[in-house]
């Protein structure tokens, strides 16, 4: 996502803290590819970046498919920080199953099979 | 102030009507909303309101003629529903303008609608007509006894007995909906607010719907079924199947679609006839229940307004709209207009014709409304076999909301009808 704002634009009240594990890192990579904002921190809320709830709706199937596990999208909507929804995430993944590669992952795609939109504010 | 001369004859106070504001719920709340429609529709039939604060707009124009609603929600061409077609949209982006029905405009806004419109036409329709008859008899199991309730407690039940079978919800799973669809919609209702206010409510039961939409949607990609969710998954628009997101964006707007038509038809017109001899007259008169039922569409006219986008200058009763500006239609003062309906202050059972615009008008036009009908039908049909008379039992109360026309409390005493009557 060459054309991403920054959080900054996006006037975050709090100051950026850095995921703190690779599953908030793959986390928010899939944020930064939905929302067309970068660096995303632990704590940032995911409507006050920018985000609706259609596009929570998309990356909630990001999720899904980016890691394989089924968790309720009640965290993303009701609680909608990296940090909580790595907690949640967690709690289903298989021991093994992290640290995880940051690197060979399929990139996030809308299921229209459609580029995810540059910028989701572009016509504000 | 109006920034353009105001047609017509001022015989009102030009100022009184200069400081009326649309946008106060109060207003809305309260039976003067029929005077003050009543004097726009004389001396200011295209009435400019401007609103502080409202992101890009500078405010928007108030239509209230029967003429110029039905032309600004039927026609398309010169009005778009994709830049918010609420008022509580005004000024600002809607994320679900292209990916809603609601808020698409043709040609893409046909291509969607087709497939569901099949699956909520009127034969699809008939096949509920068991479910929703049961949901029905379920809420007023409770009262068939006799004595005091709150029928606008017991008709928020209503909204699931249709939504649930068509989309496929379980049971279960009605009241947490009914409760979230009512923070969505009657955000102001101490039954449904919360301690942290009235947009902590409406964006709490906003997130929590989305959610649950979001689950369903997953769960029903997973192992598809015959509702409404899979139809969603399933189809195609431009060859395109529709995002995650306008699949759940689309049955939140149809489970509110319902909240907000659904049980506030019943309360409307029941407040007006309780105590009065007129129910049990219509009760008496099966004859009567399907023109009764357009009848209390049209008196509670519970969508009170929606809002278009011009696209282009358009000459509305003599005063030019600009490309861009905001026209909100007011249903209710359509369906009160005496250009279109005689006596239009009065509760006519046997009014015909009756074109109201309860359900809007033109590409828009609610997709659920056979549904509507044959819930209202059934319920009625049901409230009129179980009461021989309703009565007040204190003071109603209005649901405070610029949008939706109802009430949250509207306490009633039943007399049961005597078995042998029934």
């Amino acid at each position: 996502m060459t054309t991403a704002v920054s959080r900054d634009q996006r006037g975050m009240p709090s100051p950026y803290v850095p995921p703190d594990s690779e599953l908030e890192r793959r986390l928010a990579q899939l944020w930064v590819a939905r929302l067309g904002v970068s660096p995303v921190g632990r704590h940032d809320d995911f409507f006050q970046l920018g985000g609706d709830s259609l596009l929570a709706a998309e990356l909630q199937l990001d999720i899904d498919r980016a890691l394989g596990v089924e968790a309720d999208a009640a965290t993303l909507f009701v609680a909608p920080t990296i940090a909580e929804l790595a907690a949640t995430v967690r709690d289903l993944l298989p021991p093994s199953a992290e640290p995880m590669s940051t690197v060979d992952y399929p990139p996030a795609r809308s299921t229209a099979g459609a580029a995810v939109p540059a910028s989701p504010l572009a016509d504000e | 102030m109006s920034p353009r001369p105001a047609p017509g004859p001022a015989r009102l106070d030009p100022a009184q009507l200069s400081r009326v504001d649309l946008a106060d719920p109060a207003l809305l709340a309260s039976d003067r909303r029929y005077a003050v429609w009543d004097q726009l529709r004389q001396h200011r039939p295209v009435h400019w309101q401007p609103v502080p604060d409202a992101g890009t707009a500078r405010g928007f124009w108030s239509v209230t003629r029967y003429r110029d609603v039905n032309r600004v929600l039927a026609d398309h061409t010169c009005f778009t529903s994709e830049r918010g077609t609420l008022l509580n949209l005004l000024g600002r982006r809607d994320p679900a303008a292209g990916q809603q029905m609601a808020a698409t405009d043709p040609p893409r806004h046909g291509r969607m609608r087709l497939p569901v419109q099949r699956a909520m036409g009127a034969s699809s329709a008939r096949r509920y007509v068991r479910d929703v008859q049961a949901g029905v008899r379920a809420l007023l199991a409770d009262h068939t006894a006799g004595g005091s309730f709150d029928a606008a407690t017991m008709l928020a039940g209503l909204p699931l007995a249709v939504v649930g079978p068509l989309l496929g919800v379980p049971v279960a799973d009605w009241p947490d909906l009914t409760r979230l669809a009512g923070m969505c919609t009657a955000e102001d209702d101490p039954a449904y607010r919360l301690p942290e206010g009235t947009a902590a409510t409406l964006r709490r039961g906003h997130r929590e719907l989305f959610a649950y939409f979001t689950d369903l949607a997953r769960q029903r990609a997973r192992s598809g079924s015959e509702d409404l969710v899979s139809l969603l998954l399933r189809m195609e628009v431009d060859g395109q199947p529709l995002g995650r997101g306008a699949v759940v964006s689309n049955c939140y707007s149809l489970l509110l679609g319902a909240s907000v038509t659904l049980p506030h038809v019943p309360t409307a017109a029941l407040a007006h006839l309780a105590g009065t001899d007129r129910y049990a007259h219509w009760a008496h008169r099966s004859d009567l229940l399907t023109s009764g039922v357009e009848e209390a569409l049209r008196w509670a006219s519970p969508a009170s307004h929606f809002m278009r986008v011009a696209r282009r200058p358009v000459d509305l009763s003599g005063v030019t709209v600009a490309a861009g500006e905001a026209v909100v239609a007011w249903l209710g003062s359509a369906n009160r207009d005496p250009a279109v309906f005689a006596r239009p202050d009065e509760f006519d059972v046997r009014r015909a014709p009756n074109r109201h615009l309860a359900f809007g008008a033109g590409r828009h036009y609610c997709i659920g409304s056979h549904l509507a009908r044959l819930a209202l039908r059934l319920f009625f049909a049901e409230l009129f076999a179980t009461f021989e008379s309703l009565t007040p039992d204190g003071e109603p109360v209005r649901v405070r909301s610029t949008f939706l026309s109802g009430y949250q409390q509207l306490p009633l005493v039943g007399r049961p009808r005597r078995r042998d009557d029934r």
